[in-house]
């Protein structure tokens, strides 16, 4: 209320500002020397890449990525395919499931906050605790090296954050908006789809970008339950692990490959993560 | 054909008895107000008429036929919420054409159905924007052309003119009066506002924790109130209510405020019969107390004059009786300072007098 | 004691004139309303008083002396707000001393005046208790407290009563009127609701856009409007306007309009003088117009009832004259709407207006 402020230049505000972008920059590099330092590796020729000091200066190459493509340990193009067709298939299952579950939840209160407390703590589990039970049922139901396992997992343990994400979007749209349509004819149903759901999109947006992002980067359960017919990109990239060493250079072509598509995806819809994340927080 | 009745409706949340045992009948092309504090079950009672609300016990009927069962959408009700409950993603165009979309009607006869709404509400220019970029007064209007466009059996108005500014208010409540008129629908509208209840109903529900007190014309609720709370919600400024004890004295009835008495024998018989103790209230409206410089006659009490508020047309007047104070009405050329000391009367044919345990009024 | 004086106050927000050239002058122990619609310039006009704004240009007295350039804190005045801001725990009788505690006053002092402002307005009975559970006019009250607590010179109240329900606000008013009146000490009041300033305040400056339109006993703004928007601003039901034109036929004038003529031969004159064209804008408040039945003289005008608003001891009748709306505010009446009645209105309560200049004539 009070127009009487510390003026803008004052000392203190500059000291609070320089601080501020020092810890910006820190973080910043912190984040971004590893993906720097990777697609540096990948167009490095091969001896200077393990040469200590580092080297800054060197002919760029592409032999690498010629020599991932063709790698018969490490199958990319495979790997991309598979990487692919899991992730869709995982958004599919999980936004109309996690939006079904979260608007009963919202709506209806089914099992009274237990039930959804107990989908949330799926995802405190540690994956890697299941591995066993997951590799001997997959075993029995012959999808081993099968992408359908893979769909199967990633499903499950992307609906807890999703159904999680998706409750608080339903919950701020306001009763009477599907009161209102329900008195002037629309079954629950059609409330659901022709009222709710548009309101939601941005809830929807995010649900399948975060899935996307995790089913993308899974290793784990990849790498277990695949052997060459389902291979995803991250496990087609693990190959580099060769009884050989390490093959630095191929491994980083290999990873910058996994990166790239992620990293276009994200620059596309960043602005729909924050506008989609703020509008269930701020009313 | 919009006859509502509701019998025996009881809803509970809880320990909370929101709406308790009410009987209510609306006649068809009826405009009825349920008036009432926030918190007396207003709101409550139409979601049950709407459906969206499950009864605890009581039947709803609609033109005779029992409803209990009935969805929303079957029941040929329309409610306009006092949030208005817009679609926000829906043009004004899209929103009042929803009702009629669910009911399939072809879109030829949707858009004509619509703009007739909207040419009647004065929003035609409004048509192809969204709820976000509407004023208060436009989102109403957009709100009760939702509700009219389907020409239910039934209007349910929850506190449509609440959220307007004052002058918008007063407009408003003339606007609906007309409206009705060519309407010709059953209309049943909350408000917690008594002004905007006996200016519009043509009969008035007033409701206060859940019962129904009293259910008649605005004229016999301000004249002939059944209760205290009805006699005192109804009329601004409000009825002066002052607490009494009922004594014998020479033969003659009287009521003992303290600081003055006031001779009711000739209510005499009727206290007797109905008054279940000797505590009651006396109950005088300010328009019927009258203010003279001089002792008029042997009913005059002296008063001082506590505050004068000329709140044109009216002259509010604040009196103090001892440490009674009472508010009267004087006409627009009365004159008169704190402190000054006058002569007041109360209109014979106009006492209240109000058991104060009951709370029932006995004359 | 304090005479506060405005002269040529000026405040402006980049290229917006929020207060334009205003000079007033409060007197001693006055009570005076600033009202308009939102937006008129009457708050900020309050806060450049307080001293939480700077003027632009233009002087402000408090007792004869500049304080353009004192802060707020030394011109003993006190502030009350439309929105309480209290901490729900905090008693009511730490809440009331706060502004006492901040000047550094004496434990017994403290006591002494916390306890004579609560006596005066009733809540002395609440001092223990935290806010939290009070009510709004209760809260309204502590609020009062806090503010009279100082005993300062000059009271500026912001829409205190905005967030009252409409019964504790008709109520609120008598009672804040007594206690302002009672107190004797100089107010200044500031609100958008022209109930509550012609209820309770002395003297009424009328603002809008940033302009002083009247500056007048509330009487006097009622019955003797000096421009358009005054009569219309002032009044519920607002007054009727009726475009007119100003005719002279065998000797008599006339006010012409359209459905009907209105004999005004006896202001004949003072119209001819003081209007700049023959447009003019008839005025008559609702409860001037009296609804009969029947025919009742040469002005008696016909007019169809559209709609009855019945409210309590009077009512409200909607009507239209031809085109013309018109709204009268009659006694209890026994009207339906679509009758055809016959209107009168008092004459000594006309008004016209020049429609130009929008100034008023009569």
């Amino acid at each position: 209320m009070s127009t009487m402020t510390s003026s803008k230049n004052s000392p203190t505000s500059l000291v609070k500002k320089a601080l501020i972008y020092l810890a910006v920059a820190l973080i910043l590099i912190a984040t971004l020397t590893p993906l720097v330092w990777m697609v540096a590796t990948s167009i490095k020729p091969e001896p200077d890449i393990l040469v200590t000091p580092p080297r800054f200066l060197f002919t760029p190459t592409l032999d690498h990525y010629w020599f991932a493509l063709a790698a018969p340990e490490a199958p990319l193009v495979r790997g991309l395919y598979n990487s692919l067709i899991i992730s869709l298939a995982t958004i599919a299952l999980v936004v109309p499931i996690s939006a079904l579950a979260a608007y009963g939840f919202a709506r209806y209160n089914l099992g009274g906050g237990h039930l959804q407390f107990y989908i949330l703590t799926v995802k405190m589990f540690p994956p890697i605790a299941a591995i066993i039970p997951f590799f001997v049922i997959f075993q029995n139901l012959n999808l081993l090296d099968n992408v359908i396992a893979l769909i199967i997992l990633n499903t499950l343990f992307n609906l807890p954050f999703a159904i999680w994400l998706l409750y608080g979007f339903f919950k701020e749209i306001p009763a009477d908006l599907e009161e209102s349509a329900m008195i002037e004819g629309s079954t629950r149903f059609e409330v659901f789809r022709e009222i709710v759901l548009p309101l939601v999109a941005p809830g929807l947006a995010v649900t399948a970008i975060f899935s996307i992002l995790f089913t993308w980067n899974e290793f784990l359960f990849a790498f277990i339950l695949t052997r060459s017919q389902a291979v995803t990109l991250t496990v087609a990239v693990s190959g580099f692990w060769t009884h050989r060493g390490i093959l630095w250079g191929p491994l980083s072509a290999a990873a910058t490959v996994c990166v790239i598509p992620m990293f276009i995806f994200a620059l596309i819809i960043q602005r729909y993560i924050v506008r989609g994340l703020t509008f269930g927080a701020i009313k | 054909m919009g006859k509502v009745a509701l019998r025996g409706i009881t809803k509970r949340f809880g320990e909370k008895i929101a709406v308790n045992k009410l009987d209510l009948e609306v006649a068809d092309g009826e405009f009825v107000c349920l008036l009432g504090p926030s918190g007396a079950g207003k709101t409550t009672t139409f979601r049950i008429i709407a459906g969206v609300e499950r009864p605890d016990e009581g039947e709803i009927q609609i033109d005779d036929v029992l409803v209990n069962q009935l969805p929303p959408k079957d029941r040929d009700i329309a409610m306009m919420f006092q949030s208005y409950a817009l679609y926000p993603h829906k043009t004004v165009y899209e929103n009042i054409a929803y009702p009629l979309k669910k009911r399939r009607l072809s879109d030829s006869d949707i858009k004509n159905r619509v703009n007739q709404v909207a040419e009647t509400l004065g929003i035609s220019p409004l048509l192809d924007r969204l709820p976000k970029q509407l004023s208060g007064g436009e989102k109403q209007r957009v709100a009760m052309g939702r509700a009219i466009v389907r020409q239910p059996k039934a209007l349910l108005l929850d506190e449509p003119l609440t959220n307007l500014d004052a002058k918008l208010r007063e407009h408003m409540r003339g606007e609906f009066k007309r409206l009705r008129r060519e309407l010709k629908t059953t209309i049943i509208l909350a408000t917690p506002d008594q002004l905007e209840a006996i200016s519009m109903g043509d009969r008035v529900a007033v409701m206060n924790f859940g019962n129904l007190l009293q259910f008649d014309s605005p004229d016999v609720l301000y004249n002939h109130p059944t209760n205290l709370f009805v006699a005192g919600f109804i009329g601004s400024p409000a009825m002066n209510l002052v607490e009494c004890t009922l004594v014998d004295r020479n033969g003659r009835v009287l009521l003992n405020a303290g600081d003055f008495t006031y001779d009711v024998s000739r209510f005499k018989d009727q206290i007797k019969q109905q008054a279940t103790s000797s505590e009651l209230k006396l109950g005088i409206r300010p328009e019927h107390i009258s203010m003279s410089r001089s002792r008029a006659h042997a009913e005059c009490y002296e008063a001082e004059i506590y505050v004068v508020e000329p709140a044109r047309p009216d002259m509010v007047v604040e009196i103090r009786i001892g440490k009674i104070l009472l508010t009267a009405l004087a006409p627009e050329t009365f004159r008169a300072n704190m402190g000054d000391k006058v002569w007041v009367s109360f209109d014979r044919e106009k006492i209240h007098i109000f058991d104060k345990k009951t709370e029932k009024t006995i004359v | 004691m304090a005479v506060v004086r405005l002269e040529s106050l000026t405040k402006r927000f980049g290229n917006v004139v929020a207060v334009n050239n205003l000079s007033l002058e409060v007197k001693d122990g006055e009570f005076v309303s600033f009202l308009g619609p939102s937006g008129c310039g009457k708050t900020t006009t309050l806060r450049m008083i307080a001293g939480v704004e700077r003027p632009t240009d233009g002087k402000i007295y408090i007792d004869d002396v500049v304080v353009n350039d004192l802060p707020s804190k030394d011109r003993d005045i006190a502030m009350v707000f439309q929105f309480y801001v209290m901490y729900p725990a905090m008693k009511v009788f730490d809440q009331i001393a706060f502004p006492l505690k901040m000047r550094g006053a004496s434990k017994d002092e403290i006591k002494k005046s916390v306890r004579e402002v609560a006596t005066i307005l009733g809540i002395d009975h609440l001092l223990n208790f935290p806010v939290g559970g009070l009510t709004m006019g209760e809260r309204q009250r502590i609020e009062l407290a806090r503010a009279m607590v100082r005993r300062p010179k000059l009271y500026l109240l912001d829409e205190p009563l905005t967030n009252l329900d409409a019964k504790l606000r008709a109520r609120m008013r008598g009672e804040l009127k007594r206690l302002i009146k009672t107190l004797g000490t100089t107010t200044i009041y500031v609100t958008h609701d022209q109930l509550e300033a012609i209820s309770m305040a002395d003297r009424i400056a009328v603002m809008t856009l940033g302009s002083l339109q009247q500056y007048d006993t509330p009487e006097n703004m009622y019955d003797h409007p000096k421009n358009l928007f005054v009569a219309g601003f002032i009044g519920t039901p607002a007054i009727n306007f009726v475009d007119c034109s100003f005719v002279e036929k065998d000797g008599r004038g006339f006010l012409d309009a359209g459905e009907f003529l209105y004999d005004i031969t006896e202001f004949r004159e003072n119209v001819a003088k003081d209007s700049t064209s023959p447009e003019l804008i008839l005025g008559i408040r609702p409860e001037h117009i009296s609804v009969n039945k029947q025919r009742t003289g040469e002005n008696s005008i016909e007019a169809q009832v559209n709609v009855v608003e019945p409210t309590g001891n009077r009512t409200i009748v909607r009507m239209s004259v031809g085109k013309h709306p018109m709204v009268a505010n009659t006694g209890v009446l026994a009207i339906s709407p679509d009758e055809k009645v016959w209107i009168s209105f008092d004459r000594t309560k006309i008004h016209i207006f020049d429609k130009k200049t929008e100034r008023t004539i009569i």
